[in-house]
């Protein structure tokens, strides 16, 4: 499964984000993106988004291209808990939604599960 | 006036049923083969079906989809001398109304023909939208239409729906579908998947939590369940659900009514749910992992969403659909499928069901770059190699091929039509084999088949057989 992170260049939080889940996802090969152009590159049917999102402006640009992750298993960890922030994020049908603050841990638990759990699908597929 | 088709060879049955439908003031048309009564099927508009197994010509059950394949299809009543298990199954799972056997009273019977006809009549009086929104949901096979149908009756009303099936057949979008056209459209549709939260925060992550609940809870929190307010929950999986939190949540769906983790405030969330999962949740019922009264709750409306293989008519709209996505984003020209292509397409099982079946098309539109024509070589190797040990050489009857091209005596071909004929698929079928034993190796190719290299390519290129099988 390709896992793919959308996040903020020179951003305290997003570079924190991205060394702890280096650092605890080490068998995972996570492709770290930093603009919303970058992921279409990476994008296919089996990929794990991860948007950790720093504004309200990139919330809504992702939004713009919702389409191309209808069949991609998203996480967004958004900018603030505004209940017009959040309802956006619910569009994009996330199997994880959480903010800023959410403990990093919960979010890598979720994130294993979601991998293992794609990894047995295709075990029984077989 | 309600009219009824039977298809039986026993025209005494026939005759005894005619008679007795006749008595509630309906008339019946009797057909006494398969092939008769599916045409009669397909030519007038019948209300019900009454349909034997066993014909002389053929298997009722396996026509099923072709009686139903109209746009306003019969509801299907099964007649058999010898009832099955599987049978029924089969039956009831391809959308008949009924199973009964001949040896069931005459009242039986004629029950369940009155039983289906009022069904029928309250079925076509409800008013279903007329545009349906179904994004991304693609096909118009029997199975499809009458999901459409069933996401049509779902969204016009408020009651909770389970929808089950196999993993990548598109729950989730017939869920989507419901929200999209119900009255809570323009309101939140949170999904939970119960198989990514981890199991010490799905009850946090679905009822919220108050600041200090538990380490790590540094500021309150609303739960999912609450950001459903007016609109759908959607839980996936919820067969994953943990058994503790399935009796929580069965309050909240009965009461609409939760407190967050470490609160003592209660909070209302008037939500509309819809859950999904790929397990028999039956059988984890029998086996004590998933409660009963709450499987009750979830199943006022079921929907069981077919797999690919069960609807292979929809394969190739699919295939095409995807194809032509993958190309427009990769700013490619749409390309067309050769015809051994899409057999091969049309062929495998899609046991990953219609994700399999976009990934795939994803590959194969990249692995084609700029060709314009998708060919075999295209597909990823398992599927080619599926197709291989399929085709087994030593079954190769080039007179039963003839056979079936040219089917019934007014259609034989001339001679020099017929032994050409033969002659292609016999050179066909020998490349394929050839290419499979020697991997592609033209060099040992050229020695086994005695043939020049030019020749061989010629001969590749006219079938379009790849090198690689």
């Amino acid at each position: 499964m390709k896992v793919i992170l959308l996040t903020k260049k020179f951003n305290k939080n997003g570079e924190r984000f991205v060394k702890k889940l280096n650092n605890s996802l080490n068998e995972v090969d996570i492709k770290v993106v930093y603009s919303l152009s970058d992921i279409f590159q990476y994008i296919s049917i089996n990929s794990l988004i991860i948007f950790h999102v720093d504004s309200h402006n990139t919330l809504v640009d992702i939004l713009l291209y919702r389409e191309k992750f209808e069949w991609s298993k998203i996480i967004i960890i958004l900018p603030d808990e505004d209940e017009n922030t959040i309802a956006k994020g619910l569009l994009l049908k996330p199997r994880f939604i959480s903010t800023n603050d959410h403990n990093i841990n919960d979010i890598l638990a979720v994130i294993n599960n979601i991998i293992s759990n794609e990894k047995s699908k295709k075990q029984n597929n077989k | 006036m309600s009219k009824i088709l039977i298809i039986d060879d026993n025209t005494n049955f026939c005759a005894l049923i005619k008679r007795a439908i006749k008595h509630y003031g309906f008339d019946a048309i009797i057909k006494n083969t398969l092939t008769e009564g599916v045409r009669e099927s397909q030519k007038n508009q019948y209300d019900i079906v009454l349909l034997d197994v066993n014909l002389p010509d053929g298997n009722g059950l396996e026509v099923i989809p072709a009686i139903r394949s109209i746009a306003l299809p019969p509801e299907i009543i099964i007649i058999t001398a010898e009832g099955s298990c599987d049978g029924a199954e089969f039956a009831i799972k391809y959308g008949a109304w009924d199973y009964i056997q001949k040896g069931d009273s005459l009242h039986e019977i004629t029950f369940s023909i009155i039983r289906a006809l009022e069904y029928r009549e309250k079925k076509l009086s409800q008013k279903i939208p007329i545009a349906l929104k179904t994004d991304g949901i693609i096909g118009n096979s029997p199975h499809m239409k009458d999901l459409k149908d069933l996401i049509a009756q779902a969204a016009v009303s408020d009651a909770n729906v389970l929808i089950t099936g196999e993993t990548g057949t598109g729950k989730e979008l017939t869920a989507r579908a419901i929200h999209e056209n119900s009255s809570r459209a323009d309101n939140n549709f949170v999904v939970v998947d119960c198989a990514a939260l981890p199991e010490n925060l799905v009850e946090s992550m679905l009822l919220g939590h108050e600041k200090g609940a538990f380490t790590g809870a540094v500021m309150s929190k609303k739960g999912l369940v609450e950001h459903a307010h007016e609109g759908t929950l959607f839980l996936d999986e919820i067969g994953e659900m943990p058994y503790y939190l399935q009796k929580i949540f069965l309050r909240v769906l009965q009461e609409r009514r939760f407190r967050p983790v470490g609160s003592t405030r209660e909070v209302t969330s008037n939500f509309r749910l819809i859950a999904a999962t790929n397990r028999d949740l039956d059988a984890m019922v029998r086996e004590e992992t998933f409660r009963e009264d709450l499987l009750y709750r979830l199943r006022t409306i079921s929907i069981i969403q077919p797999p690919l293989r069960d609807r292979k008519g929809d394969i190739r709209d699919l295939a095409f659909h995807y194809a032509f996505k993958y190309c427009t984003e990769n700013g490619l020209e749409t390309k067309g499928f050769s015809p051994e292509f899409l057999e091969m397409v049309m062929f495998y099982d899609w046991p990953g069901n219609i994700r399999e079946l976009i990934n795939v098309m994803e590959q194969s539109v990249i692995v084609s770059r700029d060709e314009p024509i998708l060919f075999p070589i295209h597909l990823p190797k398992y599927i080619r190699v599926k197709f291989a040990r399929s085709t087994n050489f030593t079954e190769f009857d080039p007179h039963k091929k003839q056979n079936e091209s040219h089917p019934g005596l007014d259609s034989l071909p001339s001679l020099k039509e017929y032994r050409e004929n033969i002659v292609s698929i016999a050179e066909k079928e020998y490349l394929k084999e050839l290419m499979k034993k020697t991997e592609g190796d033209i060099e040992k190719a050229c020695i086994i088949s005695n043939l020049k290299r030019a020749r061989l390519y010629s001969l590749l290129k006219k079938y379009s057989i790849s090198k690689i099988i």
